[in-house]
């Protein structure tokens, strides 16, 4: 292989698992090849994923270079985690997807400067920004609600993570170093914080069905809650 | 936040399970596996619910997906010819 020359892997995953733990050189080609192939994987996302006028001129190959190295040391650090339930490289593939949007998001967030005073604490006077029809009554009563039981039925820690996060952009990562947790227990927190929404809500007699008319939110296609309805989930209390 | 995004976030706010769900962690021990059976013409929510509901309910961990997907598509389009 030409040095530089994104390789063509051959490699099963067991050949891949023993040569990134046999040390010595054998164990540096490895890491080297799959570092070759995440920064190829991670330039072509990049290219496809970042309009050119996001990123300054010339900083994504070295973004591109900082997200594969650091995409590397988490496939070394998180080895035995691989269930082997998938081509190697896939799994490679995900950790190396994830850093890169993981940095292009800390970088939006970065540009959007939001003043810290207010992160996490105040709702917006009307949730959202694209320019659409005029706010009917039953829109504004419903925001009203809503916004309302956000203010009142959440824990003031779950009322700061899902202002920075739905309302005011902030990426997950980033809302759960600014709150001292991590990623999964800030799901978690989320979570609990929609249940809480869910049962003021419905405890008001408003349905998904209702909010959802009401905004005119419905995307085209809401393909996960068309399966939920052929398929009803098996909790949905 | 976009008109798309406040209806995805009513939208989570009652699909919302009573117990517990899939932490970001978990899906991500899952995901490669959810990705191949998909390509392969699987029917990935199906065999993996669970991966599915969480990527319902956390939009950043289903751009990864799409990410994956992509780069996927690409290895796959630049793979010799057999």
């Amino acid at each position: 292989m030409a040095e530089g020359e994104p390789p063509t892997t051959t490699r099963s995953n067991s050949e891949w698992l023993s040569a990134l733990r046999a040390g010595g050189r054998v164990q540096e080609e490895a890491f080297a090849e799959l570092r070759l192939l995440m920064l190829r994987a991670i330039k072509g996302f990049l290219a496809r994923k970042t309009p050119a006028a996001q990123v300054a001129d010339g900083a994504l190959p070295q973004i591109a270079e900082d997200c594969a190295q650091e995409s590397v040391l988490l496939v070394q650090a998180n080895l035995d985690g691989f269930r082997g339930d998938s081509q190697f490289t896939t799994w490679a593939y995900a950790i190396a997807i994830r850093v890169a949007l993981g940095e292009l998001r800390r970088r939006r967030w970065r540009k959007a400067a939001l003043d810290e005073a207010l992160l996490g604490q105040v709702l917006p006077s009307w949730p959202i920004d694209d320019p659409g029809p005029e706010r009917s009554l039953a829109q504004r009563q419903a925001w009203a609600l809503l916004g309302g039981l956000i203010e009142t039925s959440l824990t003031p820690l779950q009322h700061k993570a899902l202002i920075a996060h739905a309302f005011q952009g902030m990426p997950l990562d980033l809302v759960a170093e600014w709150l001292g947790t991590n990623r999964n227990s800030l799901y978690k927190l989320i979570h609990d914080a929609r249940k809480r929404l869910k049962a003021a809500l419905l405890s008001h007699g408003v349905s998904h069905r209702d909010l959802i008319a009401i905004f005119e939110a419905l995307p085209p296609e809401r393909p996960y809650l068309e399966e939920g309805k052929k398929r009803p989930p098996r909790d949905v209390s | 936040m976009k008109r798309k995004d406040f209806g995805r976030l009513i939208d989570t706010v009652f699909a919302a399970k009573a117990g517990e769900e899939m932490s970001c962690s978990e899906y991500f021990d899952r995901l490669a596996c959810y990705a191949e059976l998909e390509t392969s013409g699987e029917d990935a929510s199906a065999r993996l619910p669970e991966v599915r509901h969480h990527m319902h309910q956390c939009p950043e961990c289903e751009e990864v997906y799409r990410g994956l997907l992509e780069v996927l598509a690409s290895e796959e389009k630049s793979a010799p010819s057999k």
